[in-house]
């Protein structure tokens, strides 16, 4: 090094402790958004006793708040006969879905197909209730990114549809359908039909084949980027399962925030607030959830969506006759209609005219600076 | 109403040196029986007697070139207004001067198409009038196209005086244009007073009633026009020395323009999801490309649309208040603007459910933006401008120089519009310090003053920034929970116990401190010694504060 300075540099413990202050201030604020954005009475989180997982937590979980969760998705069907019917057919499906290697979704769509397949089995495991809700876990999805993929999907493909996914044509068959038995029907004819009209060759195979692996992986490297990666997220899955585990019941030790995080952290407690009162007036909480501060929050927003549609009507009455003026136009004694008097008129300019006996009103004389002299 | 004033610069409207001056006065009106707000316009325009030559800042004698007119335009397309305006005075000039001429017996000239041949007949007019016509039929036409203005200037200031000052009182004696006032002028004052008294007597009504500032009967009738063929709100004004035909042209195509701008705009976000589901149901419509069908009939399955209606219980959106009202009106829980009643196309939703994948965006940018140690260092380091990220990824040099050092790394690229984006660079910085220190001091020594910022960053990196970003870098690979929901075909009851899943993480990263435990960037880091250097052309006061 010619003239230049050099320096080294490690990490120390004040370093450290400084850090994990400002990442400890980070989990407190971002779990909070977490509880905005995915609170804990939304009806979606409902749908987890549908997972048929034997795991700890999730057995723990099911045990605990499936009647919650149950009474929260008997929206328009009997609570008790669901609650029942659940209980009737959850050892089947999770007995199918152990067997079968299926997801959640295909194992209760299958247990239903299969509970319903002889009268016997119709009387002895009534579903009418469960599968209202079945057919809505099937079906119903957290993200519109399908939309968005779709187009693209659309776009760079020669044949639209073969791009699609077997499971957009499961939710398809879902919601076209009349009853869950005629689902596969549906859709195994559906793709006949468009093997037939598209006389090009192309046809979307009932059965996806998985992709031939070219690149022919051999043994996993340990010392490679990749093994570090997978080691990292394994150790890291684990902590937080161990975290889980030991956090019984769940707590957080309270953290002190600088004032912009705190007011982030306000910010997303108002928003949970406000979104609590949504779900109050969609009516998917339960009695117990609903507090005095959800109804006055709730009597809030409906003053402010009023409001809101108030203003929107106005403007639109604004905006739509100032458009009808401009495309429709109108005589010149209509846009003279009940106009105030000249500008000359007006301060400050009327000391500047004035008016000769016997003269025009129209002409007065000014005495105004010239924006440019002219170029004579 | 509030008033004020604009001077117009005299090119914008006559050319450089036809026209000294000319005033705008206008102000917001309102209409009280449409509560329309109007902009009320009042054009004047400097006169002198004829003859005399206009001092530079003396006070003149202004004259409204027209009745005021109103328009809705905003007030940044004065400009535009007032020369359409002026043009259509021009216009109205000429044809009441062929009427005129029509009145008297002269043969009327065809309407020019262009402007040459406007310019060659307004030529042959001039000539023809100059023989014919007469002293009153001169004074009648102060307002001719602003071609004819250019042409003939000194005439035209004859012809535009005289009338005014003819047609009105004299100036008060006390007044600032009694100090222009020269014998001249009055000659010509008594003369113009006895061509008045020539002309109330021989001049016909309909002549009378074509004097610019006598009678606004004509000029009502041109103003009506004017009004018809004004441009519209919005539109782009034409230049005012395009024709007559040309200018109707373009008002039509304009017009046009509107009217599908109008029904696009009718298609409100509503219709076009049901509209989608018609088409749906009906089969054979919109078929892809490669499609053969020979069946011709194209009708709705009602029966499926019902289905797909009363079955329909949730709608998705992305929680930008603009889609959630959309999906508020297709539900038909908020009411339409226009006619406040509601929709009852979708009238089964029961849930209007914000997207996960933007929510779990906000995991990390909402936290991030507000620490301001954290935001400091992604600005730094990551998105922004001057950060190392965007420097490297943007240059083909600097990012051939960083293949060069970590081949095996992939890009630097971080799109700053998708929060999610930030956990590979971020990762492939912290994962790569040693050789981001070593080609920020290759920049700063190759590229000199071009290279100044890359000496700024190892002039302030400390052990800290080093641990923050690692940190940093493990937060974002934590948040992979928007990877997982971002798919449709998600499983929506594993949805709670990946929230769940990304709580407990962050948490035991942490909040029990296992990031400097388990394998992480940050645990990497913590055992690696950092070699910086600062080259000599580095600026000295970052390398006595580095020092």
């Amino acid at each position: 090094m010619y003239g230049g300075v050099a320096r080294e540099i490690r990490i120390t413990e004040a370093d450290k402790r400084d850090v994990l202050k400002i990442m400890k201030e980070w989990v407190e604020s971002s779990l909070t958004v977490l509880e905005a954005e995915f609170p804990a009475w939304h009806l979606l989180n409902c749908f987890d006793v549908f997972q048929l997982a034997s795991g700890n937590s999730a057995s723990k979980k099911r045990a605990t708040e499936s009647d919650t969760a149950l009474a929260k998705l008997a929206k328009e069907v009997d609570e008790a006969a669901l609650k029942s019917q659940y209980l009737s057919v959850l050892l089947t499906a999770q007995a199918l879905q152990r067997k079968g290697g299926l997801d959640n979704r295909s194992a209760w769509a299958e247990t239903l197909n299969r509970l319903q397949k002889t009268s016997a089995l119709r009387t002895k495991y009534p579903v009418d209730a469960l599968k209202q809700v079945i057919a809505a876990f099937v079906a119903w999805t957290a993200a519109s990114s399908g939309c968005e993929q779709m187009f693209s999907h659309l776009k760079r493909s020669p044949a639209e549809l073969a791009s699609s996914r077997g499971d957009t044509d499961r939710r398809l068959a879902v919601i076209i359908g009349s009853d869950p038995q005629f689902d596969n029907e549906i859709v195994e004819r559906a793709q006949k039909l468009y093997g037939k009209l598209l006389r090009s060759g192309r046809a979307r195979t009932a059965k996806r084949q998985p992709r031939i692996n070219c690149r022919r992986e051999g043994a996993e490297k340990p010392e490679s980027k990749r093994s570090w990666i997978r080691a990292r997220k394994k150790a890291v899955d684990a902590a937080a399962e161990e975290h889980a585990q030991l956090c019984t019941p769940e707590s957080r030790p309270a953290v002190e925030l600088p004032e912009s995080l705190a007011k982030e952290v306000a910010k997303q407690k108002a928003q949970e607030k406000k979104r609590k009162a949504e779900a109050f007036l969609e009516g998917s909480l339960l009695a117990k959830e609903v507090t005095a501060d959800v109804r006055l929050e709730a009597e809030k927003r409906l003053k402010i969506e009023e409001s809101n549609d108030r203003n929107m009507h106005k403007q639109y009455v604004t905006i739509t006759a100032a458009a009808q003026l401009a495309a429709k136009p109108q005589s010149r004694q209509w846009a003279l209609k009940d106009l105030p008097s000249s500008v000359f008129l007006l301060e400050p300019f009327a000391d500047r005219i004035f008016w000769k006996d016997g003269c025009k009103p129209l002409v007065l004389t000014l005495s105004l600076k010239m924006s440019k002299p002219p170029s004579s | 109403m509030e008033g004020s004033t604009m001077n117009l610069p005299k090119d914008a409207i006559y050319g450089v040196d036809l026209e000294p001056d000319a005033h705008l006065f206008f102000s917001w009106v309102l209409n009280e029986e449409t509560k329309i707000k109007f902009t009320h316009f009042e054009v004047l325009r400097r006169v002198l007697p004829e003859g005399e030559q206009p001092g530079p800042y003396d006070a003149c004698m202004m004259l409204p070139v027209s009745p005021p007119f109103h328009s809705l335009i905003p007030e940044d397309l004065l400009y535009d207004e007032l020369l359409i305006h002026l043009f259509q005075q021009g216009n109205e000039t000429q044809q009441t001067e062929n009427v005129r001429q029509e009145d008297t017996g002269a043969p009327a000239p065809e309407a020019p198409s262009t402007d040459q041949e406007q310019a060659e007949a307004k030529a042959s007019n001039e000539k023809e009038r100059t023989s014919t016509e007469t002293p009153q039929q001169a004074e009648a036409a102060p307002h001719a196209a602003p071609s004819q203005q250019q042409s003939n200037k000194k005439e035209e200031e004859a012809t535009t005086t005289k009338p005014q000052l003819g047609g009105t009182a004299p100036a008060r004696e006390d007044g600032p244009q009694q100090k222009q006032a020269t014998s001249a002028d009055q000659e010509q004052a008594e003369a113009k007073a006895s061509n008045e008294k020539e002309r109330t007597s021989t001049e016909t009504p309909q002549q009378a009633e074509a004097a610019p500032h006598a009678a606004p009967s004509q000029q009502q009738s041109n103003k009506e026009e004017a009004i018809t063929t004004k441009p519209q709100l919005g539109g782009t004004a034409p230049p005012p020395e395009d024709g007559a035909q040309q200018k109707q042209a373009t008002s039509a195509d304009q017009e046009q323009a509107e009217a599908k701008a109008r029904n696009e705009k009718e298609r409100t976000s509503t219709e076009t999801p049901q509209q989608a589901i018609q088409e749906f149901c009906t089969p054979l419509v919109n078929l892809p490309r490669g499609f053969v069908s020979d069946e011709a009939d194209k009708e709705l399955d009602r029966q499926t649309e019902r289905s797909i209606r009363s079955k329909t219980s949730i709608l998705v959106t992305d929680a930008a208040s603009p889609e959630l009202l959309a999906s508020g009106l297709l539900s038909g829980r908020r009411p339409y603007a226009s006619s406040g009643g509601c929709e009852t196309y979708l009238s089964s939703t029961k849930v209007i459910q914000r997207d996960a994948p933007h929510a779990s965006c906000r995991l990390l940018k909402r936290p991030f933006a507000a620490s301001p140690d954290l935001s400091g260092i992604m600005h730094e380091y990551i998105n922004g401008a001057e950060s190392f990220c965007q420097r490297a990824f943007h240059s083909p040099l600097l990012t051939a120089w960083w293949k060069e050092l970590v081949p095996e790394s992939s890009s630097l690229a971080c799109a700053k519009h998708r929060f999610a984006s930030i956990a590979l660079p971020l990762a492939r910085v912290s994962d790569n310090l040693s050789s981001m220190i070593s080609l920020c001091h290759r920049i700063g020594l190759v590229r000199g003053s071009a290279g100044e910022w890359a000496s700024k960053i190892l002039a302030h990196f400390s052990g800290k920034k080093a641990l923050l970003l690692a940190m940093a870098a493990a937060a974002a690979t934590s948040c992979d929970l928007t990877r997982s929901v971002d798919d449709e075909a998600m499983d929506i009851s594993e949805f709670c116990t990946r929230v769940q899943h990304f709580a407990h993480s962050v948490q035991a990263l942490f909040v029990s401190e296992k990031v400097l435990e388990l394998p992480t960037y940050a645990k990497s880091i913590c055992a690696t010694l950092f070699r910086v250097t600062l080259s000599e052309s580095c600026t000295v006061e970052w390398r006595e504060k580095f020092a």
